[in-house]
């Protein structure tokens, strides 16, 4: 008997097993994709196998299978719980789990995006910790939220939001900070170092980006494309599209500067357009990412130019660090310090057109009727626009705009001065003065931090340039709209915080301006100028004093 | 509000002087009862039976490697919100909840296995007819289970303290090499912004002449920094500090007698309980009056002739249990110019006062925009008597965004003109101290702000003052002693999970075992969703007509649940692991109560439970034989 157990065979051996094992793993891996077709083709519930995940990801996917669904729940409300209970240190690893226990459910990432970037921010009163969130919530749209979801247009809208209104907008105490450090981390990579970039406006030179003529320019395209995610091919389809126009003296220049938040706004937008076009289950959420363009790319007008202060080259930001004055070395609030952007005009044409096209793909796409919305935003562009124009003394550019406004929206127009129905506005005779200042009370019960600064900006330039033509009375009357607009604008935010939204002293915007004038109106005028307020040849007006001028 | 809705141990006579006495002699029979059994040959042998059959199970095997896994490995994988602070928060955290989780695990499927299976296998019925009491066999497979949790408990534990001792103890080289390619300005700018938050006193960043005693200035009369690499060196040292003051400690919390509810700086102050009760008492009274008005009109306008004459009964328990919950919150609504008044008790022990105590409270503001990233001004002023017996107000600026740590001095030296040094305690004669925060903000005319803060020093469900909304914190102990003792925790409940599991193996199979257990311990996580529904009176979630909706099953859920929060919620609801990750003391106080309440009731009523079906069933009969 015992002999007899010793020969037979219960199983074969473990040799012949694990060659089956193998056999039929090879032979999965060999029908896997078609049996994948299939499930897709049968199943309505069915969901695409995850493309290029990491193992770990894929490993916990596949293992946990429907168990996921209740892991995740747990670990958002987990999440929950933590945030209302101020302990916010686990947020960047749960939110990591929940996201990658579901990736293919894009309000995962939307949400904790969102939630990082925003919510959680906020929470530290340091700025390079809340920099750290902000780049977190960048991080898992742009890195992961994309890859696993790339036809989803809420995960490029969120991005798109981010950096439009998180980075790009003043809501938060440290903007500035954001502002300062994406525009490092871009020049860092775009071009070889910041004056460079200064040169160039912040546009980069993308057939370097596209074909790297040398290994450093090659090493920062690679950081470009594995840390940033940004195609230098469509970096240049985005700066053609939106960026290229042609200026009155025919000069052809690309006005879109890399270094600013909105830009990218525009570029993650353009790839969310691009992405999904294929995705008509998608349609509605389009609409979120069509808005992102023109909003972004009126903000790109808006607040698009970065100015440089003319007397010592530098960018300048608004002083952070306010108080540090009373100890040597430490930093003064002073003109340097101050993010200063102006309305980037040249890009008009190129945002009014991103309108047009909106529109148009809204009414004849969707059937959509945009007259209350899409519109209404485009009318309201094209008036700043016609102001814009107005206070940078071009009023011929103000008038093209009005008119085409007025051909496009009469209905609009109504109760403006000087519009008659049917005629519009007459030509030569459209008081431009009375048109800009019908609105002006409006504008100031309402302007912002970035319409405030362009106003005043606006204003000074009038002042200034009436005194250079020898007008002191109409250069008086803008300079004490200037006082009544920055008296205004500081009583309205005096309880703000300093770091976000406080101007300037008034003597400190008169001197940048001032030396901006100075710096580009030709000489002629600077001479004109120089001798209208009193200053020697190639004198430059004084900086103030630290913290003067409020 | 005013009373507790749930049964709660923490009752006034389980907290006094009897009761402490009661638990005590309880937690000494306890363990006298176990050292006992370790003298017994008997039970000892059972144990090691117990230690073999684990080790010859792979299940056991895998759950080691696991630990040594989760223990050694996650620390390095985890993302945390890269402050030393959140480093040690998430680390502790992550660690002991999986050492917990895997450990709880291991323990219920080892009680169940080695009971089942040897009842299943018949081998039970062996040693059943050897000279052992059935209740010792129990008892035996019992501390064999524990000797095993507590080897590998003291191990995880041991690794997670080293790991964690050394991270902080190499914390400053680490942040130096982050500070060290800084700018002059940025470190200066850095050392003067920790100076504002308190982190650091301005004659550690500036220079000082040591003649005169004074900071020393330069020709603008600004005040010298000193060098750059002293700088640096202070700095990187900051986050280490923090770390050892905020989260490796341990600190217990003063005991909040009451609030007062201050109108003006003369103001001795009213108690909120009184403050509430008299406004709510005069706001319910006129409600009453409006409500009947109202019902009079309506039906004095549908029928003819009839009166109503008083609110019914069911109506008027809903206006005052509105009116109430309305005053509980406008209780800790501070208006400007106007505060509040904490009485904190002395700590029964003695303490440290040299160390200095810590206000820790939050504000919370519902109007507060995400834009902005406002400040709200307030005064603090603390004191023996509450008049003008401590340290001079001060004004500060506070975030409603996240909990606010205020350093306190305990204790004051004055020498005398004989020259004796006299000890000023920052607690009177009656062993009060009081601490008055008074809202100092001035809301512009016209503007939409009010300034109106929120102190949330009232537990929103008991209405009662809640011990964890402000509190007032001393230094109690270093963080191994808080960390023994929060293991010591996770230790009864292991303890409580192996008698489970032996209790259910004791008349079930091992599959079934398991389910039921695995029931249990999902019903345990649960006991949040029956909190509410018991507070609800009603599983319903919705709302017909203003009213919450009611269910059939409602009568036997709610008594159920609340039966189950009674027995489930003492037990679960001491959480070390929270509280020692926020530094705060796990004091021996409460480590006494948590293994009464944990191995005292919950363990000896299953212990009694499992021994008696153990004793009593047939041991022969089992799955095998069906």
């Amino acid at each position: 008997m015992k002999t007899k157990r010793a020969k037979t065979l219960d199983s074969l051996p473990k040799p012949v097993l694990l060659g089956f094992i193998i056999v039929l793993v090879a032979l999965a891996f060999v029908v896997q994709e078609r049996l994948n077709t299939q499930r897709g083709e049968l199943s309505n519930a069915y969901l695409e196998p995850l493309q290029n995940a990491p193992p770990m990801l894929v490993l916990t996917t596949q293992a946990l299978s429907g168990f996921r669904g209740i892991i995740s729940s747990y670990l958002w409300l987990r999440a929950n719980e933590a945030q209302l209970d101020k302990r916010y240190q686990e947020q960047m690893q749960l939110s990591q789990w929940v996201s990658q226990l579901q990736p293919t459910v894009p309000t995962v990432w939307v949400n904790h995006a969102w939630n990082m970037s925003y919510n959680l921010s906020v929470k530290y009163p340091d700025q390079e910790t809340r920099w750290k969130y902000v780049q977190e919530g960048v991080r898992l749209l742009r890195d992961e939220g994309i890859k696993y979801c790339p036809q989803e247009p809420l995960i490029y809208h969120e991005l798109a939001w981010i950096f439009q209104h998180k980075i790009g907008h003043n809501m938060d105490d440290h903007h500035r900070f954001y502002k300062q450090q994406w525009m490092n981390n871009m020049t860092a990579v775009l071009w070889e170092n910041q004056e460079e970039a200064q040169a160039l406006r912040g546009v980069p030179n993308f057939d370097a980006l596209i074909n790297p003529p040398t290994p450093e320019i090659a090493e920062r395209v690679s950081d470009l494309r594995k840390i940033y995610k940004l195609d230098p091919r469509e970096m240049k389809a985005v700066a053609m599209k939106y960026g290229r126009s042609t200026l009155p003296n025919g000069d052809v220049v690309d006005a879109l500067d890399w270094r600013i938040p909105e830009t990218h706004s525009i570029y993650w937008a353009h790839m969310g357009l691009k992405r999904c076009a294929n995705n008509p289950s998608r349609e509605s959420a389009m609409r979120k990412v069509e808005r992102i363009i023109y909003q972004s790319m009126m903000y790109a007008f808006e607040r698009g130019k970065l100015v440089v202060d003319p007397a010592t080259g530098n960018l300048g930001f608004q002083d952070v660090t306010k108080g540090m004055g009373a100890i040597a070395g430490g930093a003064s609030p002073d003109l340097k310090a101050s993010w200063w952007t102006i309305p980037n005009l040249d890009i008009t044409e190129n945002t009014h057109a991103a309108y047009i096209e909106m529109v148009k793909r809204a009414n004849e796409v969707r059937g959509e009727d945009t007259y209350s919305t899409f519109e209404t935003a485009h009318f309201n562009f094209m008036r700043r626009a016609i102001n814009w124009f107005f206070y940078y003394h071009r009023e011929d550019e103000a008038i093209k705009w009005l008119e085409i406004c007025a051909n496009r929206y009469p209905e609009k127009f109504v109760y403006y001065p000087g519009y008659t129905p049917g005629d519009g506005f007459k030509k030569g005779k459209v008081n431009l003065d009375e048109f800009v200042f019908y609105k002006y009370e409006d504008d100031l019960k309402r302007g912002n931090y970035e319409k405030t600064v362009g106003l005043i900006r606006g204003l000074l330039i009038r002042h200034f340039l009436f005194l250079a033509e020898g007008d002191e009375v109409e250069g008086q009357k803008y300079y004490d709209k200037f006082k009544d607009v920055h008296t205004r604008y500081v009583n309205r935010f005096k309880n703000a915080a300093a770091n976000r939204v406080r101007l300037l002293g008034r003597e400190a915007f008169e001197v940048m301006v001032l030396t901006d004038l100075l710096a580009n109106e030709g000489p002629v005028r600077a001479a004109q100028l120089r001798t209208a307020i009193g200053l020697a040849a190639d004198e430059w007006p004084k900086h103030s004093p630290p913290g003067s001028g409020q | 509000m005013d009373s507790l809705p749930f049964f709660s141990f923490e009752t006034p006579f389980l907290m006094s002087w009897v009761g402490m006495g009661l638990r005590g002699l309880l937690l000494a029979g306890l363990f006298g009862a176990i050292i006992w059994s370790l003298a017994d040959r008997r039970i000892r042998h059972v144990a090691a039976l117990t230690w073999k059959t684990a080790f010859r199970l792979r299940f056991m095997w895998v759950m080691i490697l696991l630990l040594v896994v989760i223990v050694g490995g996650l620390p390095a994988v985890l993302r945390d919100d890269g402050s030393a602070k959140g480093m040690a928060q998430i680390i502790l955290t992550y660690t002991l909840s999986m050492t917990t989780g895997i450990l709880g695990f291991a323990t219920l499927w080892l009680a169940v296995g080695s009971m089942a299976r040897d009842i299943g296998d018949c081998q039970m019925q062996m040693v059943a007819t050897k000279p052992i009491a059935r209740w010792q066999i129990w008892l035996g497979k019992w501390l064999g289970i524990m000797g095993l949790n507590l080897l590998l408990l003291g191990l995880a534990g041991s690794v997670v303290y080293g790991m964690m001792e050394y991270r902080a103890s190499h914390m400053d080289e680490a942040q130096y090499k982050m500070l060290k390619d800084r700018s002059d300005e940025e470190v200066i700018n850095l050392a003067i912004q920790s100076w504002q938050q308190g982190e650091l006193r301005i004659e550690q960043v500036v220079q000082v002449d040591e003649e005169k005693k004074v900071l020393k200035e330069d020709a603008q009369g600004r005040y010298i920094p000193r060098p750059i690499e002293e700088l640096k060196r202070l700095l990187a040292s900051l986050p280490r500090k923090k770390l050892r003051e905020q989260v490796l400690v341990s600190r217990a919390s003063l005991d909040l007698e009451d609030v007062l509810v201050l109108y003006g700086t003369n103001n001795l102050g009213v108690s909120f309980r009184d403050w509430r009760k008299s406004n709510r008492e005069a706001e319910e009274e006129k409600a009453m009056q409006e409500v009947l008005k109202l019902m009079q009109q309506n039906v004095a306008a549908q029928k003819q002739g009839e009166r109503i004459t008083a609110v019914p009964p069911e109506m008027q328990q809903q206006i005052k249990r509105d009116i109430r919950l309305q005053y509980s919150m406008l209780s800790q609504l501070v208006v400007p110019k106007t505060g509040r008044r904490l009485v904190f008790r002395k700590p029964f022990g003695s303490f440290n006062e040299d160390r200095g105590l810590v206000l820790r409270f939050q504000l919370e503001d519902s109007r507060m925009s995400f834009k902005t990233d406002r400040k709200y001004k307030m005064s603090l002023y603390y004191s023996r008597d509450g008049k003008e017996q401590g340290p001079p107000p001060q004004v500060r600026l506070y975030s409603a965004r996240t909990h606010i740590e205020e350093p306190l001095i305990a204790v004051a030296r004055m020498v005398t003109e004989e020259g004796v040094t006299n000890k000023i305690s920052i607690f009177g004669t009656n062993d009060l101290m009081y601490v008055d925060l008074f809202n100092e903000e001035t809301p512009q005319q016209g503007q939409e702000y009010l300034g109106v803060i929120r102190l949330p020093f009232v537990d929103d469900r008991t209405g009662e003052l809640n011990p964890r909304g402000i509190e007032v914190m001393y230094y109690e102990g270093g963080f191994l002693k808080n960390y023994l003792r929060a293991l010591a925790i996770v230790f009864a409940w292991l303890g409580v999970l192996a008698a489970l599991g032996l209790a259910a193996a004791s008349f079930m199979s091992f599959s079934m075992a398991v389910f039921a257990c695995s029931g249990v311990l999902l019903i345990s996580f649960c006991t949040g969703i029956m909190k509410d529904v018991v507070a609800d009176d009603t599983v319903m979630q919705t709302w017909t007509d203003g009213q919450r909706d009611a269910s059939i099953v409602d009568f036997f859920a709610v008594n159920s649940f609340r039966v189950m929060v009674s027995v489930i919620s003492p037990v679960k609801d001491y959480s070390p692991i929270k509280d020692l990750t926020d530094g705060r003391a796990i004091t021996w106080g409460q480590l006494a109560r948590a293994y009464s309440y944990i191995w005292g009731l919950s363990g000896l009523l299953i212990f009694g439970v499992g021994t008696l079906i153990f004793t009593r069933r047939q041991l022969a009969i089992t799955d095998s034989d069906e």
